[in-house]
């Protein structure tokens, strides 16, 4: 197996784990975890191509997807501090009133 | 790029296993820090594959600050124990998800020929990011900053509808908000 | 004077910008600092047209996402024609308004956003490719959800303008789409037919579906027609110039700009003539049974929209441009004369309201008399006669029952438009205390009408210079007929009858008939299929159960699902 493969594969598993963390979290903020190990797989495979065809463009497409990952933080926190302020329990299947 | 297989091959299992543990750990706070440990092995195998400003951008900012904002947030949202145990029907969904997305993914690889890397990178260093962002990549780069005000001004927006209202004397007599009615 | 008509579109921009700064500052001179720009507007467009000519104004990769950027505005007298019926409407509108929106407390908002609508429907017109239509296209668009939905205390009103705006989508969305699958360098509305550009994705059939369905839209043809009758919650001015003169022409403008793609689109330009055909007929049937004044008219806007798609659709875009162009004289008129008595009434637009209050505002009076006469093609006397022919005898010689279809149902347009002037001009009204007249609003309403009264009449005459003058953009273009034909004279009398017909209807001396049906029973078959549709729709419902992790499921899966389907089709 080559490099490439290898880190392309890692890639693959990462964004799997992390889509099945976010099914299995029913705590927010773990949830959102899981969804920013998918973001960081995403990212590795963008550094991984700016590594294949030596280019800089990829590599500063890379730390902007960075600054995104940031600013989705900070958002999807937000929104689950602002849901789940004054809960006992956080659970994300609690926040259901799109239901119908 | 061969004599990089064993670094890389140690930085992905160290990822790997970092993220299996950020989803099976039953507190949040555990989950953050394996959390910390990914995003600092990601760090290394940027750094290996020769993309220094994107390592140390992913130790700054994604370490150093995203990491250290859920730990936050984690303390402000407490579960006073374990989280919630998940129910049958999650662990089902999240092994045919994973599952079905790995396959495809599997899929995909196989139906593109994937390049080799030149022996020697081409050039990757801070001066060339930088080139790159000031001339090809200048519209992406100046949205940056507005997404990051939007961000700021929309968490604190979030947060402050759910203020308690403060109390005064007297109970304020909030009216009702606007309600979209289609009438026909 | 084509340079200058290709930047037409920003005339109305500094009354826009004076406007809402609020100069000038008396609340009652609102708006005075817009009236200059459609009358500039007109002035330079009536120059253009007569001088002819055509110029093209290019920034190229404008936007550079789209297979063709540019911004490229095409100023010829296609445009100049267009601009001209755009110039003529709404300076009469910005008139009529300065009477109607008088004691309005939002009246500078309602200045504001006529100028914003003439400003973009001024670019839509003026758009040489498919990128800078859009724009216009989308802004049109909001300008006329901003207008419907302008009375923010009256209820139904936001539905309307959300109704306009979903409608809207659709052909938006199908415009999109067209900018983006044209091929390279192929977005230019005049050259869409060239070979290079006709083999893409689809090939000609498939951009002039796409622009059909975008035309559709905003024309209120077909399935796509319901936004247009509750669109009359907006005042009465707006639906004369949005909803009758021109936005809704925006779709056979774009049909018959894009002819030539058209003509390599055989099997679309069928469907185009049929749906045309079509919503004449389910539109003339509907306004037959309108209990509100506005919607009857609105009704017969769709009708009319119907005849020109027919032309379009039978390749003969000069006949169907022409009717768009003495219809917005006179359907504007019969609009503006209805809001002269609505206005009187105090607001009230309910048929069984305004019974017999027409009587009291002769301008008004006279005004449908002349639109209605139009509407229904009296020949020599109305200009509605020598454009509906014309369109009747193109889709005759083309598709005979299609043309024949269109015939028949004049008796039907002359049905209607005698049911709404026997009811509100020619009863006896009940109480008629029930008006009250404001001199000082209703001298500007008044005189408004006059030119469209007179366009209404003279304008027919205009199609013999025009055929030939719009040879260039229109490719071939065929001579309208003479002033007195068979057909001609066949429609006029269906439509005569229909409406005598309908007037004895309404007036005779029996008991006051209802306007409406009031008690209607749907058959067991239409509450059976009633009855399956709430099923399917709670079946269908059940899938949003507001847990974010089957969303985040479905959303995997289909990620897998997609990914699974580029590698079997690579393979």
């Amino acid at each position: 197996m080559s490099s490439e493969s290898l880190v392309l594969g890692t890639s693959a598993a990462l964004f799997a784990i992390g889509g099945a963390g976010a099914l299995l979290h029913r705590h927010p903020v773990s949830m959102l975890m899981a969804i920013e190990i998918m973001l960081n797989a995403a990212n590795l495979v963008i550094v991984l191509a700016a590594r294949v065809y030596g280019s800089a463009d990829a590599e500063s497409a890379a730390l902007v997807v960075l600054v995104l990952a940031a600013a989705e933080a900070v958002i999807g926190l937000a929104l689950a501090l602002a849901l789940f302020r004054r809960r006992p329990a956080p659970d994300v299947d609690q926040a259901a009133e799109l239901r119908g | 790029m061969d004599n990089l297989f064993v670094p890389l091959l140690i930085g992905c299992l160290v990822a790997i296993a970092s993220a299996v543990g950020v989803i099976l750990a039953r507190r949040p706070v555990y989950a953050a820090a394996y959390l910390l440990l990914h995003s600092l092995s990601l760090a290394a195998l940027y750094a290996i594959l020769s993309a220094a400003m994107v390592a140390i951008g992913q130790v700054i900012i994604y370490s150093g600050a995203i990491v250290v904002l859920f730990l936050f947030v984690v303390t402000l949202l407490p579960t006073g124990g374990a989280e919630l145990r998940p129910i049958g029907g999650r662990i089902a969904a999240a092994c045919v998800g994973a599952g079905a997305v790995i396959v495809a993914l599997a899929a995909s690889l196989t139906i593109g020929a994937i390049p080799l890397a030149p022996a020697t990178p081409g050039d990757m260093s801070v001066a060339a990011v930088g080139h790159s962002l000031f001339s090809t990549l200048l519209v992406a780069f100046e949205l940056t900053a507005p997404l990051l005000l939007v961000a700021v001004v929309g968490a604190v927006v979030i947060w402050r509808r759910h203020e308690p209202r403060p109390r005064t004397v007297q109970p304020v007599k909030v009216s009702e908000p606007r309600r979209l009615v289609l009438h026909q | 004077m084509m340079p200058v008509l290709a930047w037409a579109w920003v005339f109305t921009l500094p009354g826009l910008v004076l406007t809402a700064l609020g100069i000038p500052g008396q609340r009652k001179h609102a708006g005075y600092a817009s009236l200059a720009g459609p009358v500039v507007l007109l002035i330079v467009a009536v120059v253009g047209l007569l001088q002819g000519g055509s110029y093209t104004v290019v920034f190229p990769n404008w936007l550079p996402f789209l297979p063709d950027g540019a911004y490229e505005a095409l100023a010829d007298t296609l445009s100049a024609l267009m601009l001209t019926i755009l110039g003529f409407v709404a300076t009469l509108v910005y008139i009529y308004s300065l009477g109607y929106m008088a004691d309005d407390p939002s009246r500078r908002r309602f200045f504001v956003f006529l100028d914003l609508f003439v400003a973009t429907m001024g670019l839509l017109v003026l758009a040489g490719n498919l990128a800078v239509l859009l724009i216009g296209w989308t802004g049109v668009g909001i300008s006329s959800f901003l207008l419907i939905s302008f009375w923010r205390d009256k209820p139904g009103t936001l539905g309307a303008g959300l109704q306009a705006l979903a409608a809207n989508a659709v052909g938006d969305g199908a415009l999109l789409l067209a900018a983006s699958t044209v091929p390279n360098g192929c977005g230019t509305l005049v050259t869409l037919s060239t070979p290079q550009c006709t083999t893409g994705l689809g090939g000609a059939e498939f951009v002039a579906l796409l622009l059909f369905v975008a035309a559709a839209a905003k024309s209120a043809q077909g399935p796509l027609y319901f936004w247009l009758p509750n669109a009359m919650a907006g005042p009465t001015p707006i639906s004369a110039l949005i909803h009758a003169a021109t936005m809704v022409a925006a779709g056979v403008y774009l049909l018959v700009r894009t002819y030539a793609l058209l003509a390599l689109a055989p099997q679309v330009s069928l469907w185009i003539a049929i749906v045309g055909v079509a919503t004449v007929i389910g539109a003339s049937l509907a306004a037959l049974f309108q209990s509100n004044f506005k919607k009857g008219i609105a009704f017969s806007t769709v009708a009319q929209l119907g005849y020109m798609f027919a032309a379009a659709g039978v390749g003969a875009s000069f006949a169907g441009l022409f009717h768009l162009f003495t219809h917005a004289s006179f359907k504007a008129l019969l609009f503006l004369a209805a809001g002269v008595v609505i206005h009187g009434a105090a607001g009230h637009e309910e048929l069984s309201d305004l019974r017999g209050l027409g009587r009291f505002f002769p301008f008004s009076r006279w005004g449908f008399v002349i639109g209605s006469f139009a509407l229904f093609g009296t020949p020599l006397v109305t200009a509605g006669s020598f454009s509906k022919d014309d369109v009747v005898e193109s889709v005759i010689a083309a598709q005979p029952v299609l043309g024949w279809l269109l015939v028949l149902s004049v008796m039907l347009t002359g049905a209607y438009i005698g049911r709404l002037f026997a009811i509100v001009y020619l009863a006896r009204a009940r109480d008629s205390h029930a008006v009250h007249h404001d001199a000082s609003a209703e001298r500007p309403m008044n005189w408004s009408l006059v030119p469209l009264m007179i366009g209404s009449i003279v304008l027919g005459w205009a199609g013999y210079w025009l055929a030939p003058a719009l040879a260039g953009p229109l490719g071939s273009v065929q001579t309208p007929p003479p002033p007195i034909t068979p057909v001609g004279l066949l429609a006029f009398g269906l439509g005569l009858i229909g409406f005598v017909a309908a007037a004895w209807y309404v007036l005779r001396p029996q008991v006051v008939l209802p306007v409406t049906m009031t008690s209607y029973r749907p058959d067991r078959w239409v509450r059976s299929i009633a009855a399956g549709g709430y099923v399917v729709a709670g079946g269908v419902s059940r899938v949003q159960t507001g847990l974010l992790a089957m969303y985040a499921f479905g959303t995997l899966l289909a990620i897998a699902v997609i990914l699974l389907i580029r590698v079997s089709l690579v393979r």
